[in-house]
Formats: structure tokens, C-alpha cells, sequence
């Protein structure tokens, strides 16, 4: 079957299985920064941001995200121009193996994008669905807090 | 790759979803949020329909109760200014405490009801609040969420969840860290009721596998935990929490909930 998706601002057509997961697919399509967990839901480091929210890839059908807008980690900064959230994670330590680190910064965009002044919480929370065993979670959180207070909890740029 | 699954469908009116649903010879299911069809791998199922062309999301109140569109995500109820108000925001407190935030975007209140799980707590407050759905937008078909079974759901869909009126709500809940999944969850709601008393309904989850109630009309905090009475079929023990342990902790947990009611 044909679907279409708009994966970071361009639209593309796949024609897939119906029992194709949204992981399965996008990886297929060299998006490697979405990753493969545990395929249960449980781990979030598959979740891409999907019309704004952040969602598990490996619970979806490739199919279900057919119409809808789709940002990967490839999305957001480059390797000469990191994305704010990068470039944070970066400056605080908060990456360790890195495998948690495309959907952790993922989470924090979709927060950050919909709320520009959280709380505390409001930041536990929005990471809450993607599991780390590397940093204990603090230094992600910093990180983030950091760019919450360098933008002044006003509107950041994308 | 669920390779078992060999069609996807997405329909625009309930008949035509029904009408796939109802076909004898193909084993179909409901896709609302796929967290949990497709998390265990949709066993059995050939094909799918995906509801989200029906337009079933949204929260909105009336005179008589709020309406839970059946498709609207987990965390929606947690945002919603509707349902923050609604017996104290006993929805929202619940619906925060059921599943991590990625998996709130994506899982729906409808599958939540489907799922009839006794240690989510979403699913704990909903029948503590008298919560009814209704199936194929049929008006008239409002049953208690407690009562839909397997087989009903293999052939009707839940389009629209309603919440009766309530003063107040309350959810107590002990879990091994504050962000866990609840060992033992009570909700229980204080609802309006003739001759200056009030209805109190509580619901256990955790405890039995069908989460258990109890209802009781009082005056005030003391008569109700008094009267109310609950009974537990099936005790539920498990590596996490033996069945005595559970037991143990209800009853402080429902003492705590009456006194909140009354607060």
C-alpha cells in the first residue's frame, strides 16, 4: 500500500507492508538516529515527533503516520550548526553512549516547542518516556533547564 | 514487521469501520493508538481498522456529564481545562499517572476502556466516576464501562466515553517510586444525591484482576467509611506485592479517600 509522510518538511511516498511499523520504515530509509529499543513501547528511544507530540515508532504502523509530519533527529541542526538542545547537550556532559540521546533531545523539542517556560516537572515529564542507563538523567534535564534560561522562556527559534 | 497483518484500513464513517470489523472471515481489529495492539504484536489479527478518521477526539462538558470522544489521547485529559476541573481534576491526576508521556500522545481513553486493565490507574478513576461509553455513536447504548466484555468489543466500537457529575474526586495510590505503575490505586468520587447526602463510589485497582467498588449514600466522611463494604474474589499477589500487603494498604488507602472526599 502507498503512504505518505512528511518526514522533516519534505513529503515522501513508501510503498510498504501493512504490518510495517513506523520504526521499521523509517530506519529502512536511513534515518538511523531513530533507534531500535525494545519494540514494546517501553524505552522511547525509537520516538520521533509526530505533528507536534512526541510518539514510539516501534508502536505505530508505518501506515497510522500516512498524512501526518514526521521530525527525526535528522531534522533539527546539522553537524556544523547544532540545534540548541545539541549543542546543550553537548556543553553539560549529557550524552554518554548516546543511544537515548536522538529521542531525549526529540522530547525536549516537542516540549519546548509547545511550552517555552516549563517547570521543573513539566521537563521530568516530558523526558520521562526515554529510558537512559548511562547519566541518571540529570545531566539531560541541566541541559535542557540551560536552554530553557538562555532563551529566557520566551519563544526559541527551531 | 507484523507480517500477519495483510490490510490496513482507514475509514470515514462508523459503518464503514463497523462493516469491516463485522466481516466473518477476516480476523480484524481495532487500531486506535496501536500502543498496545501492536506493542503485543496484534496475535491473531489479519487486518486492521484505524479509527482516526472518524473524528472521534474531544472533551467537552454539558449540563449532564462530560463527553470523552474515544480516540482522544491519554494526555489530552491531562491538558484539558474540562477535565481538570472535573472532580478536582481526578481524570488528569490519573490519566498523568498511567503511562509515560511518549505513550500519553499515542494510547486513547477508548483503548484505555477496551483494555479494562485493574492497575491503570486511568482506567481505576473512570469506573470510580460511574463512567459509561458508547458504542457506534448509538445514543441509548450507554453501558457501564465495568460491564463491556471481550466479546462486545470484537464487534462494536467505542466511540464516546461520559462522565457523570461529580463534586469531588480524590486518587490515593502507593507505587514504589512516585512515577511507578501503582501497586494498589483507590479513586473514589463524592456525586450529588437527594436529602443533603452524597453518593460515594470507590473503585480499588490492583488488588483482583476486575478492579473491585464499592457505593455507599452518607452524610459525611464517617458514615461512609462506616458503611462502605467491598469484597475480593480473586486476591492478586505477585512478585511486586503480595496478596496480604495489598489488602493491607487498601484499607488505608480507601480511609484516606473518604476523609479527602469530605475535606
Amino acid at each position: 500500500m502507498l503512504i505518505t509522510i512528511e518526514i522533516n518538511g519534505e513529503q515522501r511516498t513508501f510503498d510498504i507492508h501493512p504490518g510495517m511499523t513506523l520504526l521499521e520504515l523509517l530506519r529502512s530509509q536511513g534515518f538511523y538516529g531513530v533507534k531500535h529499543g525494545c519494540e514494546t513501547g517501553e524505552c522511547g528511544v525509537c520516538a520521533v515527533i509526530m505533528d507536534g507530540r512526541l510518539v514510539n515508532t516501534c508502536v505505530m504502523l508505518a501506515a497510522q503516520a500516512d498524512g501526518h509530519a514526521i521530525i527525526t533527529i535528522e531534522g533539527i541542526g546539522t553537524p556544523d550548526h547544532l540545534h540548541p538542545l545539541q549543542q546543550a547537550f553537548v556543553d553539560h556532559g549529557a550524552i554518554q553512549c548516546g543511544y537515548c540521546t536522538p529521542a531525549q533531545i526529540l522530547a525536549a523539542k516537542a516540549l519546548l516547542d509547545e511550552n517555552p517556560a516549563p517547570t521543573h516537572e513539566e521537563v521530568l515529564d516530558a523526558l520521562s518516556g526515554v529510558l537512559c542507563r548511562c547519566t541518571g538523567y540529570k545531566k539531560p534535564v541541566e541541559a535542557v533547564k540551560a536552554v530553557i534560561a538562555e532563551q529566557g522562556g520566551g519563544r526559541h527559534a527551531s | 514487521m507484523l507480517s500477519h497483518i495483510r490490510e490496513y484500513h482507514r475509514p470515514k464513517t462508523i459503518e464503514e469501520a463497523l462493516a469491516l470489523l463485522r466481516r466473518p472471515s477476516v480476523p480484524t481489529a481495532i487500531l486506535a493508538g496501536g500502543t498496545q495492539l501492536v506493542a503485543r504484536r496484534a496475535p491473531g489479527v489479519n487486518a486492521v481498522v484505524d479509527l482516526q478518521a472518524l473524528n472521534l477526539q474531544g472533551i467537552r462538558m454539558d449540563a449532564s456529564a462530560v463527553h470523552i470522544g474515544a480516540m482522544t489521547p491519554i494526555q489530552d485529559l491531562i491538558q484539558s481545562e474540562v477535565s481538570r476541573q472535573y472532580a478536582s481534576g481526578l481524570l488528569a491526576k490519573a490519566a498523568r499517572h498511567c503511562a509515560p508521556r511518549n505513550i500519553r500522545n499515542a494510547a486513547t481513553i477508548g483503548g484505555t476502556v477496551a483494555s479494562a486493565d485493574s492497575r491503570d490507574e486511568l482506567y481505576v478513576a473512570l469506573v470510580a466516576c460511574g463512567a459509561t461509553v458508547i458504542l457506534n455513536e448509538e445514543e441509548g447504548s450507554g453501558l457501564a464501562i465495568e460491564a463491556l466484555t471481550p466479546e462486545r468489543l470484537r464487534y462494536d466500537i467505542i466511540t464516546r466515553i461520559v462522565v457523570p457529575p461529580a463534586h469531588c474526586g480524590v486518587l490515593e495510590r502507593v507505587a514504589r517510586t512516585p512515577s511507578d505503575r501503582a501497586i494498589v490505586a483507590v479513586a473514589a468520587v463524592r456525586a450529588p444525591y437527594a436529602g443533603g447526602r452524597s453518593l460515594c463510589r470507590v473503585a480499588i485497582g490492583g488488588i483482583s484482576p476486575r478492579v473491585v467498588t464499592a457505593t455507599t449514600v452518607a452524610s459525611d466522611a464517617s458514615q461512609a467509611r462506616s458503611e462502605l463494604r467491598w469484597h475480593v474474589d480473586t486476591p492478586l499477589g505477585d512478585a511486586v506485592a503480595s496478596a496480604p500487603y495489598r489488602q493491607a494498604v487498601t484499607d488505608v488507602l480507601v480511609s484516606r479517600a473518604i476523609e479527602a472526599l469530605w475535606r
